[in-house]
């Protein structure tokens, strides 16, 4: 990654004949101009692409999965009782994770087809990307053939936290959030973006056209 | 669709800045020196108060746990504190230059006037660190109340409290004080479309009956130990907050370019006078409706009290409310960042002359940026960490900062705006003095909470407290330098 961050570097410094010599002479205020619109902003932006990458700050966009409890069930009288489950959308992304399910009922119910759950079940080796034990499910995405979400539902109580491997944590992280809400949270950065482009044409230096540059005679034809 | 509304005010807002700047460039000796063009600064002048640490910080907690006396001392005191202020602007202009034209670069330069430069450094020190700190703190409140009252995931209220405080930054450089002011007046009308909808929705949901039990103190807030609980208690807490709303007027240099701008426009004296208290009172009858809707269990966390509004349910309210609040949080960050960057400008003025200033504009932008970045994301590890045992309370850093207010302000009324007043070096140790009682006290107080919670409020009489005993330091060691200048120069004298 650093390598090639480096490489696209002196490229473009390379590109804009930028040397020591030509930040030299951008003088103290072109120096400023230049940290205060393109430098810092840029190290701004990248340290939050990065950290929206890695997960950073708590930041994780690509969740390989959310959760929502399921507790109550209506029946066709309207009587209202308590029935607890868990609902699953597991995205297509590579992710191996166990989640406590206690009291379930040995049954998962997802949005795969037949075709697909036998593909995700080898039988030689008794391992399942999908497979529910007596009080944890275990998922193994992304799922051979399927290239969607998948919704996965299963009766039973909700424990406190999904163990992944080498470490666990809290159920509340993976919750299922509004759509809504993800949508105010990005459009404001997309927005970044474009004051960010501004930045940078406001911020960069004016390039002194080369004196010898082939491309410049006879811009003017009728001045010697 | 939220998430689309904001993103157009914001990219509104941008393109408001790109074209006006434009038309009328930030002059590039003295990039701050604007005063001239900035429009309707009356309006702007609200925001100060409108900002989300005032809001649903200190004065919704005053508000929610010591009702109406309180909250109407404190809007006693900040209507008082923008007429002080503007008093103090134009004795201080009329001192500095009495027959030349009124800038407020004039006011804040003949500020840093001290004997000797470590009072003008300690003095600018304080005030910008204030603002970078205070500034920090809006982006933790604005990321707390977008979990609170929109529902959003830490990850997601982190995200957008950075995005939102990048945009400010870019405001603040694009266009500086014209940025900010002409931004100010689409962002006070989305605040206000705010309140008004939160009010209609109040309004809807709950009892008269209700409204008037809550504007009533609530027991264990405020009572000092020599007086009963009752109605005599009033009047006491009336005063505390008078004193707390005049020493936030006091130590906010965004104020007073406010209150500069609106003493600038040619008026009579008494539509200036109107307006001044109509721009003072206007955020806390704002506030009103929120306090006595928000019901806090006095007894437990805060954030357990607060829930997200099934109003904010229905895409409107969310929308507006969302919006209400990137406005609320832009305009006090912006004119909070832009205080602390043009206080920094004045002390490099001070030491290296009236020179070209672009580039010492840039570099404070990013000084500027820089600390609040790092204060930031300290804070969220220190103070935001939901584990057992460990600190989980945004609220903490803007309660530490009401003592550094208090020291500032403090330092205003015991010199009367002139620092000059002091003798040499004598300004470090009072702030040295008066922040390290201050953190004393505050490590051992109810704010120091590893929770929210709404006894955090009785830090506010020590505050105060705090407040006197600066300005009465401030005298102490003004007639002190007088007495020890006259005896030194009597002693001088004598021999000859």
């Amino acid at each position: 990654m650093l390598e090639i961050i480096e490489m696209i570097i002196k490229a473009l410094l390379k590109k804009y004949n930028i040397t020591e010599e030509s930040i030299k002479k951008l003088g103290p205020t072109g120096r400023a101009r230049v940290v205060a619109y393109i430098l810092m902003p840029t190290l701004i932006l990248f340290l939050l692409i990065t950290a929206l990458y890695k997960g950073w700050l708590g930041v994780d966009l690509e969740r390989a999965f959310a959760i929502s409890e399921l507790k109550t069930v209506v029946t066709e009288g309207g009587i209202v009782s308590p029935r607890r489950g868990v609902v699953i959308i597991a995205e297509p992304i590579d992710y191996n994770y166990l989640i406590p399910i206690a009291r379930n009922n040995s049954e998962i119910w997802s949005a795969l087809t037949e075709d697909d759950v036998r593909s995700n079940k080898d039988m030689k080796h008794n391992v399942d990307n999908l497979s529910l034990g007596s009080d944890e499910l275990k998922v193994a995405t992304s799922f051979y053939g399927v290239s969607e979400p998948v919704a996965i539902v299963v009766e039973g109580e909700l424990g406190k936290e999904i163990k992944f491997r080498g470490r666990r944590e809290p159920m509340d992280d993976w919750r299922l959030s509004s759509r809504r809400n993800a949508n105010l949270a990005f459009w404001p950065l997309a927005i970044c973006f474009l004051a960010y482009g501004i930045a940078v044409v406001r911020g960069a230096p004016i390039i002194e056209p080369d004196q010898h540059d082939a491309s410049q005679v006879g811009a003017e034809p009728d001045k010697e | 669709m939220a998430g689309l509304v904001v993103a157009a005010l914001l990219g509104l807002s941008l393109f408001i800045v790109h074209f006006s700047l434009r038309a009328r460039p930030m002059p590039k000796d003295h990039p701050l020196n604007v005063d001239d063009g900035l429009p309707l600064p009356e309006l702007a002048q609200s925001s100060t108060v409108f900002s989300l640490t005032g809001l649903f910080g200190a004065y919704l907690g005053i508000a929610i746990a010591l009702g109406l006396p309180a909250l109407t001392g404190l809007a006693f005191g900040t209507v008082l504190g923008l007429f002080i202020v503007r008093y103090w602007i134009d004795s201080t202009l009329k001192r500095a230059d009495p027959s030349g034209k009124k800038r407020f670069e004039t006011f804040l330069f003949r500020l840093l006037e001290s004997k000797g430069k470590r009072n003008a450094t300690a003095y600018a020190f304080m005030l910008a660190g204030a603002q970078c700190v205070y500034a920090t703190c809006e982006l933790l409140i604005f990321r707390e109340l977008a979990k609170a009252a929109l529902g959003l995931r830490p990850e997601q209220a982190t995200l957008l409290a950075i995005g939102v405080g990048v945009m400010g930054y870019f405001y603040v450089l694009f266009g500086g004080y014209m940025a900010v002011f002409r931004t100010d007046v689409v962002q006070l009308g989305l605040v206000s479309v705010m309140a008004v909808v939160c009010s209609a929705v109040l309004l809807y949901h709950y009892s008269w009956a209700e409204w008037t039990t809550r504007l009533l103190p609530r027991p264990g807030f405020w009572e000092p130990p020599f007086l009963a609980p009752g109605p005599w208690l009033y009047p006491v807490h009336f005063g505390i907050a008078a004193v707390m709303g005049l020493g936030q007027m006091l130590a906010s240099p965004d104020t007073w370019k406010r209150v500069f701008q609106v003493s600038k426009k040619r008026r009579r004296p008494s539509t200036r006078g109107v307006i001044l208290v109509c721009v003072g009172t206007l955020p806390y009858l704002v506030l009103l409706p929120i306090a006595i809707a928000i019901s806090i269990n006095t007894e437990g966390p805060i954030r357990k009290g607060v829930t997200q509004a099934r109003a904010v349910a229905d895409n409107s309210v969310f929308a507006v409310t969302a919006l209400g609040l990137v406005a609320s949080f832009l305009s006090a960050f912006t004119s909070a960042l832009l205080a602390s960057v043009h206080i920094q400008l004045m002390l490099r003025r001070k030491r290296v002359g009236d020179e070209l200033e672009e580039a010492g504009f840039y570099w404070r932008m990013v000084a500027a940026l820089v600390t609040i970045g790092i204060l930031f994301v300290g804070a969220l590890y220190a103070f935001n960490d939901p584990s057992p045992n460990r600190f989980n309370n945004p609220w903490l850093l803007g309660n530490m900062l009401m003592g550094v207010y208090a020291a500032i302000a403090g330092v205003q009324a015991g010199t009367r705006g002139d620092i000059s007043r002091l003798p040499k070096n004598s300004l470090p140790v009072i702030f040295a003095l008066v922040i390290s009682g201050w953190l004393l006290y505050f490590f051992n107080s109810p704010g120091f909470s590893k929770e929210p919670t709404i006894y955090s409020v009785n830090t506010v009489p020590m505050g105060v407290g705090f407040f006197f005993v600066t300005a009465l330091l401030s005298r102490f060691f003004i007639f002190g330098g007088r007495k020890y200048a006259r005896n030194h120069r009597d002693d001088n004298q004598s021999p000859s």
